[in-house]
């Protein structure tokens, strides 16, 4: 199988700072006040007085079937076959919003350019395969980044699942 | 409170119920055409000028939605992905587009004559021109109704569209539409002799599609209910919920139920010898149309992206399906 890479989530380490989200924003000249491509959601559960915040810090899934990109009819979309990261052509993208509707995260936003979703950095510089910016400033390394075989030698004996779909998202939580 | 879904919101609702209603005007002029070809001319003429007006504004409303519409109209550089359902509706929309503006420039007797005049061949063969329209028109148009739920059907991450009834009930209810706006120009406009008979018609295919209309939008709701939470909570929003009045009141009560009874008024009442005014095919006509753009507009509002409803984070932290160790 091609190389594939991923995100690592540990909840167990995160903190909610959103440092990844601000490092995200400011790296890739994201406007004030628009859209966020990462999010840091609360999960909460449990019922008082037993209850329990987990953190998740969530983006693109650069799925290896993408939905996205199966919707798209301008062929905006397209999951690269070296790094199998996903990425937008917005001088293609008409901006139909055909992608949200298709994308089991919702991932898919929306800017006058047309659609926008973590490129893994590539867009502002970073090699394929290096760290994106919203891993390396995460101060707690709740968030990690390598190829699936790398992610499952870090995750090792803790209890990560990766997150399920039927377009196989390339995200690993714990 | 659950938020409604508004990233398709009016246009693509005004497209999904004017393409529907072109189509079905369409379908119902050209079977129309076929059976008694060169009569009815005001109502042929009607509904195929309805049918270009509704397609030529459902297309502007679905254009204008996209963020970039000047190049979303360039179609063989934006509508090149075969895999989806979209590509595929586009150049059908374009296709049938063009056959039906042919279709009302050779049903226009002034148009055709002077394009008659024109080219001698074209004023010879315009009866076989507009029979060989309609006879291509019609799957074409079936197909773009159907399409209009398709498109829906399509996108995977909305759990009230994930199911084959709801093109059944946007087709019915493009018939039904369809039906209802020729028959406004059979019953206010046409005097030909012989109307009675295609009005009577008209209004028999209104009754026989309201209950077919009723009956798949029941199985659509009753199947949403038992599909799963996420469906049922969507579905909860039409039955009960914040579209509640729009459902019951205007898709369900205007939409269905007075066209219904203005077709059986008309029916018992040239049963019985008496006369009924325009006002009343024309009102229940206007009913339909009313209801028709309704179900579009609630069909999109509640469709809540399963990614919003149980969030992703949810998702990922208790519901993955795969351990990697």
């Amino acid at each position: 199988m091609a190389k594939q890479y991923g995100f690592y989530m540990d909840t167990e380490r995160c903190i909610k700072c959103w440092a990844c989200e601000v490092a995200c924003k400011q790296w890739n000249g994201i406007e004030a006040g628009t859209i966020a491509r990462r999010k840091v959601h609360e999960v909460e559960s449990g019922t008082f007085p037993n209850v329990t915040r987990t953190f998740v810090s969530m983006s693109c899934m650069h799925c290896g079937e993408p939905a996205c990109a199966k919707v798209c009819p301008a062929g905006a979309i397209t999951k690269r076959g070296e790094d199998g990261i996903v990425v937008v052509d917005k001088e293609k993208c008409i901006g139909c919003h055909y992608c949200f509707f298709a994308c089991p995260f919702g991932v898919p936003q929306y800017t006058d350019a047309g659609m926008d979703k973590c490129d893994c950095c590539i867009g502002n510089g970073v090699e394929p395969g290096d760290t994106p910016h919203c891993v390396a400033t995460c101060p707690t390394q709740a968030l990690q980044f390598g190829t699936m075989d790398e992610l499952a030698a870090k995750v090792g004996d803790k209890k990560a699942k990766q997150m399920a779909a039927d377009a196989k998202p390339s995200v690993v939580v714990s | 409170m659950v938020e409604l879904q508004t990233t398709w919101s009016w246009l693509p609702a005004i497209y999904l119920f004017l393409g529907g209603l072109g189509a079905g005007a369409f379908l119902t002029v050209s079977v129309l055409r076929l059976a008694k070809p060169g009569r009815f001319k005001k109502t042929v003429t009607g509904g195929v000028w309805t049918a270009v007006a509704a397609l030529a504004i459902g297309l502007l409303a679905l254009v204008s939605e996209v963020e970039k519409p000047f190049q979303a109209m360039i179609l063989f550089k934006s509508f090149v992905n075969g895999s989806s359902w979209m590509t595929v509706g586009a150049w059908l929309l374009l296709v049938t587009f063009v056959v039906f503006v042919l279709s009302a420039l050779f049903t226009t007797d002034k148009i055709a004559d002077w394009l008659g005049s024109a080219c001698k061949p074209l004023g010879r063969a315009r009866a076989g021109i507009n029979k060989v329209l309609a006879v291509i028109g019609i799957p074409l148009a079936l197909a773009v109704a159907v399409y209009t739920g398709v498109l829906l059907g399509a996108a995977p991450a909305i759990p009230l569209w994930g199911t084959w009834l709801l093109p059944a009930l946007f087709t019915v209810s493009a018939l039904d539409t369809g039906v209802a706006a020729v028959s406004i120009f059979a019953a206010a406009m046409d005097r030909d002799e012989g109307i009675e008979r295609v009005r009577a018609t008209l209004e028999k295919a209104v009754i026989g599609l309201v209950v077919l209309e009723a009956v798949v939008l029941a199985a659509f709701v009753l199947t949403m209910q038992g599909a799963g939470a996420d469906e049922a909570r969507a579905i909860g929003l039409l039955t009960e919920g914040a579209l509640g009045v729009q459902f019951w009141l205007l898709v369900v009560a205007v939409g269905l139920g007075c066209p219904l009874i203005a077709a059986i008024t008309q029916l018992v009442a040239s049963r019985q010898k008496g006369k009924v005014g325009p006002a009343v095919p024309v009102g229940g006509a206007a009913c339909a149309l009313v209801g028709g753009f309704t179900l579009r507009f609630v069909v999109l509002a509640a469709g809540l992206h399963a990614a919003l409803v149980s969030p992703a984070a949810l998702q990922a932290a208790q519901g993955a399906l795969m351990l990697i160790s």
